[in-house]
């Protein structure tokens, strides 16, 4: 008995229809990822925006502390390094009265 | 239609042909489930760090001051360094010193002993008048004390100064008006203009700025400032 001939006509409906689904089950997919990506993309600006009003607050809060206090944290640093001048001068075999002498005109 | 018969001679090419169809079929739908599952992990992530971020603002502040207030102080400490280094430099301290004394980088210390190298040339390069002729000084220094050299048109004087003690900053030899005319070749009459120049001078740039100047009739006396009202 011969092989009846094929339906090519179906076969290939068969196997378009088959496609058409994936793509179209590709697309639905892609569109979801894409508006994932846009809704995290948001989320991060809104994280990085928030960081950043609150390192300016603090920044600025910084700022201010030291400007009002400029003078105070100056001096303060001042008389620490020269004591610690002071103290390598002094390790190095330098006399008193030089030393004082050296770093007279930094005092206040 | 049943296209797997072993029988039919087209069976083999069409079930080759179905198989291909579906593989490529896997191939595009698992491309897009990870690409789909990326994106949800990116959401989700994006979600998290937000949210960890709001429970955790105090801190984040917290942190941001801390780092900030670092950052200040280093610069603050970095501009006192730079003046003490100018001041040292100024006493004749040799730029390793001053690098080794303030634990500074030996690249930073050159640059701010050219810078008072150079405001010193150009200090001395910047004549003011006195009288009828031009006047500049320079400064040469020795460990204790050192010498003022002032020039006032082709004339150069040498004046000897050393550190004071007390409020006393630094004490500058200078000729009586008796013997002024005598020992520096300069007019009387320019002395007081001449002893203000000094005094101004080098109290502003040997006394850093904090310091003042009285003339007495042998020394021009760079007093420390004590503070507003209070010299």
């Amino acid at each position: 008995m011969e092989n009846p001939v094929p339906d090519f006509q179906q076969f290939a409906l068969d196997i378009q229809s088959a496609m058409q689904s994936a793509i179209a089950e590709a697309e639905k997919l892609r569109d979801e990822a894409a508006a994932d990506r846009e809704q995290a993309a948001e989320i991060r600006s809104q994280a990085i925006d928030l960081r950043h009003k609150i390192e300016n607050r603090e920044h600025r809060k910084a700022e201010d502390f030291f400007a009002q206090n400029a003078k105070r944290l100056k001096d303060e640093m001042r008389e620490k390094l020269l004591e610690q001048v002071a103290q390598k001068l002094r390790k190095a075999g330098m006399a008193e009265d030089r030393i004082s002498l050296k770093l007279a005109t930094f005092s206040e | 239609m049943d296209h797997q018969d072993g029988n039919d001679p087209y069976a083999a090419a069409f079930a080759q042909m179905k198989a291909g169809n579906e593989r490529a079929i896997d191939d595009i739908l698992k491309t897009a489930r990870a690409a789909r599952a990326e994106a949800a992990d990116l959401l989700a992530d994006a979600k998290v760090e937000l949210l960890e971020l709001e429970n955790s603002l105090d801190k984040f502040a917290a942190k941001c001051a801390e780092e900030h207030r670092l950052d200040l102080e280093k610069d603050l400490l970095r501009r006192v360094k730079k003046g003490v280094a100018e001041q040292l430099l100024r006493r004749s301290t040799t730029p390793e010193d001053v690098a080794a004394l303030l634990e500074m980088p030996d690249e930073e210390v050159r640059e701010i002993a050219e810078s008072v190298a150079f405001s010193n040339s150009l200090a001395g390069a910047m004549p003011v008048l006195i009288g009828e002729e031009r006047a500049w000084l320079e400064y040469e220094d020795s460990g204790r004390g050192g010498y003022i050299i002032f020039h006032w048109g082709g004339r150069t004087n040498r004046f000897w100064w050393e550190f004071g003690t007390g409020n006393a900053l630094v004490l500058v030899d200078i000729p009586s008006a008796e013997s002024w005319e005598g020992e520096t070749g300069i007019p009387l009459r320019n002395r007081a203009a001449a002893l203000e120049y000094i005094g101004r001078k080098t109290s502003r740039e040997q006394g850093n700025g904090d310091s003042h100047f009285r003339i007495e009739e042998k020394q021009i006396v760079l007093l420390r400032k004590l503070g507003e009202g209070k010299t």
